[in-house]
């Protein structure tokens, strides 16, 4: 067959051109670490760059949230166990006082140390984190929860909570509002509370009592009145009468699926209000305490006294632990998730990794294989055309 | 000089060698000249002399200046000329979408993540000022993005049609040599054939059929008769037509193809006609990479801006008031046809899962509406909603009295992603509360968790894809087309490559072998020299015989 002149140096120049670019692409490879310069080297790949981005984006915003989410929880559970330290404490001053050793101007010492523990809660229920929002106020978070109004206080924070995404179908509450744990929490025992009518002139002192049957028990308003200095009637909120008995100092007094004991010597017309559990701040508790032991004379206002605050003081060191127990089990599922996390964004990396990334020894070993091929290119095509019958024509 | 005798020979055979000489250096000249067809010298004996015992021969003539041409292999040429430029073409200009879309291209699906990102650290810290203002940054740091891109991609359209306006004054000015070679040819068509102009006129040829696609018909005068497309005529005989390039009747800068006759006339538009070359590889680009990109990219921002807008306005700000819109709504383009004479249509975004990146042809025949999918003629039912009509994600409300013969083509995404922009520039006005959660709530990010979780949501499309999701099949798609047309690209170069061999095995210049011609000729030269001087000395013996 008839080669043509111009066809070689064509076809030559084709050559060279085609290696020259196969070198080029192995040198950018290498270069870039990169198998895909752009989507038509590998159409899917491409694409699946696209929707990993995505996931390992995805994944490590769930990553800084945890971190989030951690640091928050932590401060709200340091910020309970102090509150936890300051209550018990309060726990100590009251069972102290109660007893026969301290004199009224003990019990005033000690009512002073229960208002310093009372300012100290509300400072740490008021407590802010590093942006300046109040840990338990709700969904309020710049408005300060916690605020005396008067002889009273106020929770001026709501309800909501903010929750934050840390895994794709997990999101955690970062946040808790301050009235569940401070300021809505059952006096008494939770389904009732004692206290004895400021008008008693005998020594009765009535405990906090217990549930026997809550099927039995019938939310209302009971009191408790002695007819006699050993007899006693209850009546309901509306007068009917419930249960009579004899008195016995220290016996159980029952009626509807509740009992408790009443000790001392009652004064015939003292009563007493056995009624369904009301919601009281932690802080009217400490308040109470406090004023009471300021006022009390001694005995029984003071065993009164003790015995509700005591309580009362229980109650709100319950929801302490409720909601410190709460927030633990989030703490142990931000441990999990960050695992989890970890391990899905190394997943997703290695799938990227696989796709994208250039096996450097099959690269290297390309342009070593397309800078040989370039050079016998240019090689033949210099031997090749030196030929030409016009050298011998002289 | 004639004459037999060995005077007449020698002589005759001096200029036809000559003649030959020159024939091989005209060859040997043209080595590099691209569509020259090798050229011989074709020798046949001259008629002979009855001398009653035989015929003695009367020498070597020169019968004819053969060219080395095949037509069937330079058609097979033209023809796959056609097909190669039109996949080059193709694969150029798809590969520059590809560099725009694909990984390292301009980012886009990098811009929402980082918004969505942002959005994130709001769900965590939603009255924070500083949080706030990198939402505020990265939204528009994405809005940015959409628009960039849409430049980007606008900047190949006028790229484009600089390309088309250039390659139609190429077509015309090879038309115009066409027609002139046509001329000069056909006038000299009873003589022997013109090779030179035969090889000018059947490179332009070549040339043209790498611009457009072309048939050709040689008449008995020697024209070629050239047609365009499926049929226009551009070169007739000596007359040449050319083509302009008109606006589309809904579109000023949407550019088609016309051909004006040389007699005058209306332009016809071959629009769609066009397939091969680099012209129809052009068009072929528009209408099937450049639009629907532009369009899916525009479907994704409308999407996007649908429905934060929808999860945003369900909010409240810092200052517990309603969040509005947050970026700025888009709406569909309407271009009315250049000859309607009735009043617009208006169309807005009814529910944006419904668009599927098509553009639409809205008429009326004068009681009906219909609506048809531009490119693929389909027609699309439209229900009907209180005097509007709803299809495929719009609402399309008619004019009050429209008018018969009037139509719009709707392109409902094409320009939405340089309509991007933030409808807030306060960072207080972030819609990050739920209204449920009371007054003074700015700590509560419900809301901002809502827009977060966008991204996840399958808005896009019947298939319910995610923004990114979209995003992916968009970049899969233009890679995969533009891997193809480079894979065909080379497919083609290969086969073109061989037809060159092909045809330059007939009819190319090998060196060495003019060189042996250029040999072979100079020594028949100097033999034929010898024969002269050998008649001219039996000339002179004859006469100094004959001599008194």
């Amino acid at each position: 067959m008839r080669v043509s002149t111009a066809s070689f140096y064509l076809t030559s120049l084709e050559n060279i051109q085609n290696r020259q670019s196969a070198l080029a692409r192995a040198q950018e490879q290498l270069a870039t670490g990169s198998r895909i310069s752009s989507g038509a080297d590998d159409p899917v790949g491409a694409g699946r760059l696209v929707a990993l981005d995505q996931r390992i984006s995805r994944i490590e915003r769930f990553e800084v949230n945890i971190g989030t989410v951690d640091s928050r929880l932590s401060l709200e559970e340091s910020v309970l166990a102090a509150a936890s330290e300051s209550l018990n404490r309060v726990r100590e001053l009251a069972i102290q006082a109660n007893s026969g050793a301290t004199t009224s101007e003990g019990r005033r010492a000690i009512a002073d140390e229960v208002r310093q523990k009372l300012e100290e809660l509300l400072d740490l229920s008021n407590a802010r984190d590093a942006n300046g929002e109040y840990l338990f106020a709700g969904t309020r978070s710049q408005t300060k929860p916690f605020v005396r109004n008067g002889n009273d206080f106020d929770y001026l924070g709501n309800g909501g909570q903010r929750f934050a995404s840390v895994s794709d179908d997990l999101q955690l509450a970062m946040s808790d509002p301050g009235d569940r744990i401070f300021f809505d929490i059952l006096e008494g025992n939770g389904t009732f509370a004692t206290l004895a009518t400021g008008t008693n002139t005998g020594s009765g002192v009535i405990d906090a009592g217990s549930v026997v049957d809550a099927g039995l028990w019938v939310p209302d308003d009971y009191t408790v009145t002695f007819t006699a200095v050993d007899q006693y009637e209850v009546r309901d909120g509306g007068g009917a009468l419930i249960a009579t008995g004899a008195y016995q100092p220290g016996a159980e007094i029952a009626f509807s699926g509740i009992s408790f004991t009443i000790e001392g010597t009652p004064e015939v017309g003292d009563s007493f209000d056995v009624r369904a559990s009301r919601e009281q701040s932690v802080f009217t508790t400490l308040q109470e305490l406090a004023d009471g032991l300021e006022l009390a004379g001694q005995g029984a206002d003071v065993g009164n006294l003790i015995n509700r605050g005591l309580a009362n003081v229980d109650q709100a060191l319950g929801a302490n632990i409720a909601a410190r127990a709460e927030i633990g089990s989030r703490l142990t599922l931000v441990d999990v998730y960050r695992e989890v996390n970890a391990d899905q964004k190394l997943q997703a990396q290695t799938i990227k990794s696989d796709i994208v990334d250039v096996d450097y020894a099959e690269a290297i070993s390309r342009l070593e294989f397309e800078t040989v091929a370039l050079e016998a290119a240019q090689r033949s095509f210099f031997t090749i055309q030196r030929l030409s019958l016009f050298d011998f024509i002289r | 000089m004639a004459g037999s005798g060995i005077q007449g020979i020698g002589l005759r055979a001096l200029m036809t060698f000559q003649r030959a000489l020159q024939v091989t250096s005209h060859n040997i000249a043209n080595v590099t000249t691209p569509g020259y067809h090798r050229q011989e010298a074709l020798l046949t004996t001259a008629v002979g002399q009855n001398i009653g015992v035989g015929y003695v021969g009367g020498g070597v003539a020169l019968a004819g200046i053969r060219r080395n041409y095949d037509g069937v292999l330079a058609g097979q040429f033209d023809l796959t000329t056609t097909t190669f430029a039109q996949q080059s073409t193709l694969a150029e200009l798809t590969a520059g979408v590809d560099s725009l879309v694909g990984p390292n291209g301009l980012g886009l699906d990098q811009a929402l993540n980082d918004f969505f990102a942002s959005l994130d650290t709001l769900t965590t810290d939603p009255a924070s000022p500083a949080v706030r203002g990198g939402v505020m940054a990265s939204a528009r740091g994405l809005a940015e993005r959409f628009r960039i891109v849409d430049a980007q991609l606008d900047e190949l359209r006028n790229n484009l049609n600089a390309r088309i306006q250039d390659t139609t004054t190429q077509i015309n000015t090879l038309a115009q040599s066409i027609a002139q070679l046509n001329q000069q040819i056909s006038s000299v068509a009873a003589g022997p054939p013109p090779n030179d102009l035969l090889d000018q006129r059947a490179a332009l040829l070549t040339e043209l059929s790498s611009l457009v696609d072309v048939s050709t018909y040689e008449d008995m005068e020697g024209n070629v008769n050239v047609a365009v497309a499926s049929g226009q005529s551009l070169v007739l005989g000596t007359q040449a037509a050319s083509l302009i390039t008109v606006s589309s009747d809904y579109d000023p800068r949407e550019l088609q193809i016309a051909v004006q006759s040389p007699s005058g006339g209306p332009p016809v538009n071959i629009g769609g006609l066009v397939t091969g070359g680099a012209l129809g590889g052009a068009l072929e680009f528009r209408r099937s990479v450049l639009d629907p990109t532009q369009n899916e990219v525009g479907r994704i921002a409308a999407v996007l801006v649908d429905q934060f807008n929808r999860q945003h306005q369900a909010g409240v700000d810092l200052e517990g008031l309603a969040g509005g819109d947050f970026f700025s709504q888009l709406a569909p383009t309407v271009l009315p046809a250049a000859d309607n004479t009735g009043a617009d249509v208006t169309v807005v975004f009814d529910d944006t899962s419904g668009l599927t990146g098509s553009d639409y042809r809205l008429e009326y025949d004068g009681s009906a509406w219909t609506l048809n999918e531009v490119g693929t003629g389909r027609q699309i039912a439209m229900t009907a909603s209180g005097g509007d009509l709803l299809a495929e994600g719009l609402r399309i409300t008619p004019p009050g009295t429209p008018v018969a013969g009037d139509s719009f083509e709707i392109r409902p995404t094409r320009l939405a992603a340089r309509g991007v922009f933030l409808e807030i520039s306060d960072a207080n006005r972030i819609a990050a509360a739920d209204p449920a959660a009371g007054t003074g709530a700015v700590g509560d990010a419900t809301n901002a968790v809502a827009l977060a979780e966008l991204q996840e949501l399958g808005a896009v499309g019947s298939n319910g894809l995610t923004l990114s999701g979209a995003y992916q099949r968009l970049v899969t798609t233009v890679g995969t087309e533009s891997a193809q047309y480079a894979a065909s690209t080379e497919i083609y170069a290969g086969v073109l490559s061989d037809i060159r061999a092909r045809i330059d095995a007939a009819s190319g210049v090998n060196l060495d072998e003019e060189a042996l011609n250029l040999q072979r000729y100079q020594q028949a030269y100097q033999a034929a020299a010898e024969v002269v001087a050998v008649a001219d000395s039996v000339f002179e013996t004859l006469l100094s015989a004959t001599r008194r």
